[in-house]
C-alpha cells in the first residue's frame, strides 16, 4: 500500500517538476531560436569566474574608482551573468522577449516606456528574503539588451552601488567639462 | 538403472515426475541397494505425510467490509485511474512541442578574469543607468504633476481678482 501511495505522489509531482524546470530556463527559452543568429552578441560569465573574483586581491585589479569596492562587494554575491545584445531590430526583439519571458515569476521593479528613449524593464526574482535574479530588458531604436544576473543579492547593496556609479560618472563628466 | 546418479539428480531437483515415482517405488518396496538404504527414511516420511487426513473441516467466515472501507477503496481506485490517465496524457507526444534544447552557454564563456570583471562592471553600469533613468523619468513626471496642481490652485484666486 505504501508503494502505491508513493507511486501516486510521484505521478502527481512529475508534471510540476517539468514546469519548475521550464521556469528556470525562461531566458534559454527565449534565446533558443537565436543561438546561431549572428545578429546577437552573447556573453556568459560562469559561476566559477565569480568564485575567482572572491579570491582576487583588490590591489592587483585594474580598478581605481571610488565605487569599485562596492561593485566588487555586489559581484561577490553573483553566481552567473548572461548578456544578449543586438544592434538591429531592437524594438521587435524587445517586444518578443517581453512576450516570451514568463514575467509572472519576476517582479517588475522599474518599467519605463518612452517615445524618445528606449523602453526598459527591470525585474527581480525573489527567493525567500534574497533576490535570486536581476533581469534587465532594454530595447530602443538602436539596440536590444538582455542582462540576467544570477546570485543572491541584497537589493539595498545594488541600489547603493548604482548610486555610487552614477555619482562617479557625473564627477567624470564635470571634470571633462 | 543407476540409482545413485538418479538420487543425485533428485536432490538437485532435476528428475522428472516418472523418475521420482520410480525412486519412491524402489524405497517403498525395500528393493534399494544396500549403499542407498540411508535415504529410505526420507521416502518413508514422504509417504507418511501424504497419508495425513484433515481432522476436521474449518469454515472461514465471510469477509465483511464496512461501507466506509468500500467507499475508500473505490475512491482510491478512481484516483489511481485519473492519475494514470494524467500520466499517460503527459507522456504522450503533444501536437506542437516546444523545443527544449538546453543552450550550451560555455561556448560564450569569458575565460579571462580581467575581461570578465570589465564586462560585469559594464553590465552593472547599465543597471545603474537604468535605475537612474527610471528615477529621473519618475521625477520628471512628479514635477509635471506638481506644475499642474500648482496652476490649478492659482486659478480660483485669479478669478477673484
Amino acid at each position: 500500500m505504501k508503494i502505491i501511495r508513493l507511486l501516486l505522489i510521484a505521478m502527481v509531482m512529475v508534471p510540476f517538476a517539468g514546469r519548475l524546470s521550464a521556469q528556470a530556463n525562461a531566458i534559454d527559452k527565449y534565446f533558443q531560436q537565436y543561438v546561431d543568429d549572428e545578429r546577437f552578441t552573447v556573453v556568459y560569465i560562469s559561476p566559477k569566474m565569480f568564485q575567482l573574483f572572491e579570491k582576487m586581491d583588490i590591489d592587483d585589479l585594474d580598478l581605481d574608482d571610488d565605487d569599485d569596492r562596492i561593485f566588487l562587494e555586489v559581484a561577490k554575491d553573483m553566481r552567473g551573468l548572461r548578456i544578449l545584445t543586438a544592434d538591429e531590430n531592437a524594438a521587435a526583439f524587445y517586444k518578443e522577449a517581453k512576450a516570451k519571458i514568463n514575467t509572472t515569476e519576476y517582479e517588475p521593479l522599474i518599467t519605463v516606456r518612452s517615445k524618445s528613449k528606449e523602453n526598459v524593464e527591470f525585474m527581480i526574482k525573489e527567493e525567500g528574503n534574497k533576490v535570486s535574479e536581476l533581469l534587465l530588458l532594454a530595447g530602443g531604436d538602436d539596440s536590444f539588451v538582455l542582462l540576467s544576473f544570477v546570485g543572491s543579492f541584497d537589493l539595498e547593496k545594488v541600489t547603493k552601488m548604482a548610486k555610487e556609479m552614477e555619482k562617479d560618472n557625473n564627477n567624470k563628466i564635470r571634470k571633462e567639462d | 538403472m543407476d540409482y545413485r546418479s538418479l538420487l543425485d539428480r533428485y536432490f538437485s531437483g532435476k528428475t522428472t515426475l516418472e523418475e521420482e515415482q520410480a525412486l519412491k517405488e524402489l524405497f517403498r518396496k525395500g528393493g534399494a541397494p544396500e549403499e542407498l538404504r540411508e535415504f529410505a527414511p526420507w521416502f518413508r516420511l514422504l509417504d507418511e505425510e501424504a497419508g495425513i487426513e484433515p481432522v476436521r473441516s474449518i469454515e472461514l467466515p465471510a469477509q465483511r467490509r464496512s461501507g466506509w472501507s468500500t467507499w475508500r477503496n473505490n475512491l482510491m481506485r478512481a484516483a489511481a485511474v485519473i492519475l494514470v490517465a494524467m500520466g499517460v496524457w503527459r507522456l504522450a507526444p503533444s501536437p506542437a512541442p516546444d523545443k527544449a534544447v538546453a543552450i550550451d552557454w560555455s561556448k560564450y564563456e569569458v575565460t579571462d578574469e580581467q575581461e570578465a570583471l570589465r564586462i560585469t562592471r559594464a553590465a552593472f553600469k547599465k543597471v545603474a543607468q537604468t535605475l537612474q533613468f527610471g528615477a529621473s523619468t519618475a521625477a520628471e513626471q512628479v514635477e509635471k504633476l506638481g506644475e499642474i496642481s500648482r496652476s490649478a490652485a492659482v486659478r480660483p484666486s485669479d478669478r477673484l481678482e
